[in-house]
């Protein structure tokens, strides 16, 4: 009998192709979104992990503010990054070399100003001021050229990212050229690799424009340490290492703690929680569209069932059951929510391969996920087909019969 | 034994002032074979009647014995399933489904009865040729005749070779050329040995019956049998005795109680009625000549 309904269900689901195209639009933006959001997520923390294999085990990063490792999900928490800035100070740098069981610091200092080559201006990058330990402390190798060495710490040279080569010079190898920041004449001496995807959560090393800490400070002008990355001796322990750290910056602060101090996972987690909350709030707000969708099928399906009055009335007459009707109604809407699914898990797919192809974003749809969504869809399909259907086997059959619909 | 059996069968609509008794207490027995034209004029209670035949409906009070099984009383489901494979409906109106083709509407009560596909289609073949229209298999009812589609109508209430079959004014919405074909093939139906109950307004149709109950006021005026192709004469008379009280007869009757109590009904006698109709006609002169002048 079920595929009786079924039949029966795919005859007026094709009686009515716009009208069922329209009932199902919920559904799919339901899925599709849900879908795509949860995807990106997948995505980002396989990145992330794939990124904590990567980085190097005894690396330390210490931050200005406080932050905690994971922290419930606000806008306040959004905000806080880009306010807390300044509470590190080059003092702090230098004392943390002091440290014991610290092998080598790097300070990642912000440098206000543009860089321009031939009178254009690179707004997209960040002039970053920092010495030369660098791309061995982030694994991050210089293709073309070299980072400037110890020796060149008061010299007028950069290294410059993917991006800025592209972008800024438009050419595979500007080493050689020079760029200005604030009219002074800095000479490229290397460009970096094209960095890995993902590894953007700690540093984005493609936009950046590397300076020596020492040349940077002559350009005038306030350097803000932004972040100041520490390799811990290969014998030591990480997490003790990061605790000497932290006590002898607050010591510093006269005994506040207005920085953080965090090791491997914590760094890349830390970074990514707010993208990861933010995810999750956005499934959310997708759902809600499986409910607005459910909403539009018992819409549609209330208005078939009052123009099918007398379709339902000769069922009745030549020997429907109320049950057969219900039945029939409730696969009626089944169907259309499968439908739906099956569009919505297509458009995913399909835009999941755009996402790839297009951006630095790898979104991962599992099938778990796939299956997942489709039976909430199917499930929202069946409990928005209860009442219209309910309302259709309710019906008497000799008003029906009367009806002109 | 009758097939069916109805005794001091009522129906009631309403309550209080606004009751209104649509059959009172009926009692009537069909036999299996029989062809049963039911006559009366709107509001007669043929038509609860047939509902109530046909199980669309239940009775107030009274007794319903189908094939000696009270049915008046079972379950809305246990009806439907008593309609599906004991009765065969025909409506005035057809009532096909036009999103079907020809042979899926006169398969749908097997597929209700849980046929499968291939073998209900064959069925449906098979009462299709009965009728005359295996041709038309794949049409959908949009395309057919009027007295085709009574004609698929009529395969559709054969297909579950049912105890009786209700046809409800089944010549209602034809011509006078269809509706021969219709009633020269529900003829047939009947000589393979079908129950066959029809309400018609037509008094000729009678001539294919063989037994003629006349309804009036929700009561059985006349239960007659007759030889097949003959209107009895009974029938002739009572339709025109009956006939009489019109509409304009109601109104006469009103007009003669309005002039022996004037006061209790507090509306003018006739005379004055009178004037106003011919004020009217004069009215319309009026609107007549303007009309001209436009």
């Amino acid at each position: 009998m079920i595929l009786e309904y079924f039949k029966m269900a795919l005859a007026s689901i094709r009686g009515s192709k716009f009208r069922s195209m329209l009932t199902m639009l919920g559904i799919i933006i339901g899925v599709s979104s849900v879908m795509i959001i949860v995807g990106l997520g997948e995505g980002v923390r396989g990145q992330v992990a794939q990124q904590v294999s990567e980085v190097s085990e005894s690396l330390i990063v210490i931050r200005p503010g406080k932050q905690a490792p994971s922290r419930p999900f606000s806008l306040d928490n959004l905000r806080s990054n880009d306010s807390r800035t300044g509470s590190l100070s080059e003092q702090d740098w230098r004392d943390t070399e002091k440290v014991e069981g610290v092998q080598s610091v790097v300070p990642i200092g912000i440098v206000s100003g543009v860089a321009s080559y031939d009178d254009v201006d690179y707004d997209s990058g960040t002039i970053i001021a920092t010495t030369s330990p660098l791309p061995d402390l982030l694994e991050q190798p210089v293709e073309f050229g070299a980072f400037f060495t110890p020796e060149e710490s008061r010299r007028q040279v950069a290294v410059i990212g993917r991006a800025v080569a592209d972008d800024l010079f438009q050419e595979a190898a500007p080493v050689g050229k020079s760029l200005f920041v604030r009219g002074q004449r800095y000479i490229v001496v290397g460009v970096f690799a094209q960095q890995k995807q993902g590894t953007f959560a700690v540093l984005n090393v493609n936009n950046s424009i590397m300076l020596p800490y020492e040349a940077a400070r002559e350009l005038g002008g306030t350097i803000q340490l932004s972040q100041v990355y520490v390799e811990a001796e290969a014998s030591r322990d990480v997490s003790s290492v990061a605790g000497n750290i932290t006590e002898r910056l607050i010591d510093n602060h006269a005994g506040q703690e207005d920085f953080t101090v965090l090791e491997r996972e914590e760094a890349l987690e830390a970074t990514n929680e707010t993208f990861y909350q933010l995810a999750v709030f956005t499934a959310g707000v997708a759902f809600i569209s499986f409910i607005v969708g459910g909403i539009g099928i018992m819409n549609i399906m209330f208005a078939t069932v009052s123009e099918r009055t007398r379709e339902i009335g000769i069922r009745k007459a030549i020997g429907a059951t109320s049950q057969q009707i219900l039945g029939q109604f409730i696969m009626e809407s089944v169907v259309l929510s499968i439908l739906g699914a099956m569009i919505g898990v297509a458009i995913a797919l399909l835009s999941s391969v755009l996402i790839r192809v297009t951006t630095d974003l790898q979104p991962i749809i599992t099938p778990r996920v796939i299956v997942l969504v489709s039976v909430i869809a199917i499930a929202t399909g069946v409990t928005s087909g209860i009442l219209p259907a309910a309302k259709a086997a309710r019906k008497d059959p000799i008003e029906s019969l009367r009806s002109q619909n | 034994m009758p097939l069916i059996e109805i005794k001091e069968l009522s129906k009631v609509y309403g309550f209080g002032d606004a009751t209104t008794i649509a059959l009172d207490e009926i009692s009537l027995s069909i036999n299996r074979g029989e062809f049963i034209a039911i006559m009366g004029p709107s509001g007669s209670g043929k038509t609860t009647l047939m509902n109530i035949l046909g199980l669309l409906d239940r009775p107030t009070h009274g007794e319903y014995k189908l094939s000696n099984q009270h049915v008046e009383r079972k379950t809305k489901i246990a009806q439907a399933m008593i309609r599906r494979d004991n009765i065969g409906f025909i409506f005035q109106s057809f009532n096909l489904l036009p999103r079907l083709t020809i042979i899926e509407n006169v398969a749908l009560p097997l597929a209700y009865k849980g046929v499968y596909q291939k073998r209900r289609l064959k069925a449906a073949e098979v009462v299709l040729d009965q009728v005359g229209l295996s041709d038309k298999e794949y049409y959908y009812p949009n395309q057919l005749s009027g007295g085709q589609l009574q004609r698929v109508a009529i395969a559709r209430a054969l297909i579950n070779d049912p105890s009786i079959i209700i046809a409800d004014e089944p010549t209602g919405n034809l011509d006078s050329v269809s509706a021969r074909v219709v009633m020269e093939l529900l003829k047939e139906v009947h000589e393979l040995g079908n129950t066959v109950l029809m309400v018609t307004h037509n008094p000729s149709l009678t001539r294919y019956a063989d037994r003629i109950i006349y309804m009036h006021d929700g009561n059985i005026v006349y239960d007659e049998s007759t030889a097949v192709g003959e209107v009895p004469k009974r029938v002739q008379k009572a339709v025109e005795a009956l006939r009489t009280s019109t509409d304009d007869d109601k109104l006469a009757d009103v007009s003669a109680m309005m002039e022996e109590m004037p006061e209790q009904l507090s509306i003018k006698p006739v005379p004055k009625k009178s004037k106003s109709k011919s004020k009217s006609k004069t009215k319309v002169k009026s609107t007549r000549k303007k009309g001209k002048k436009k």
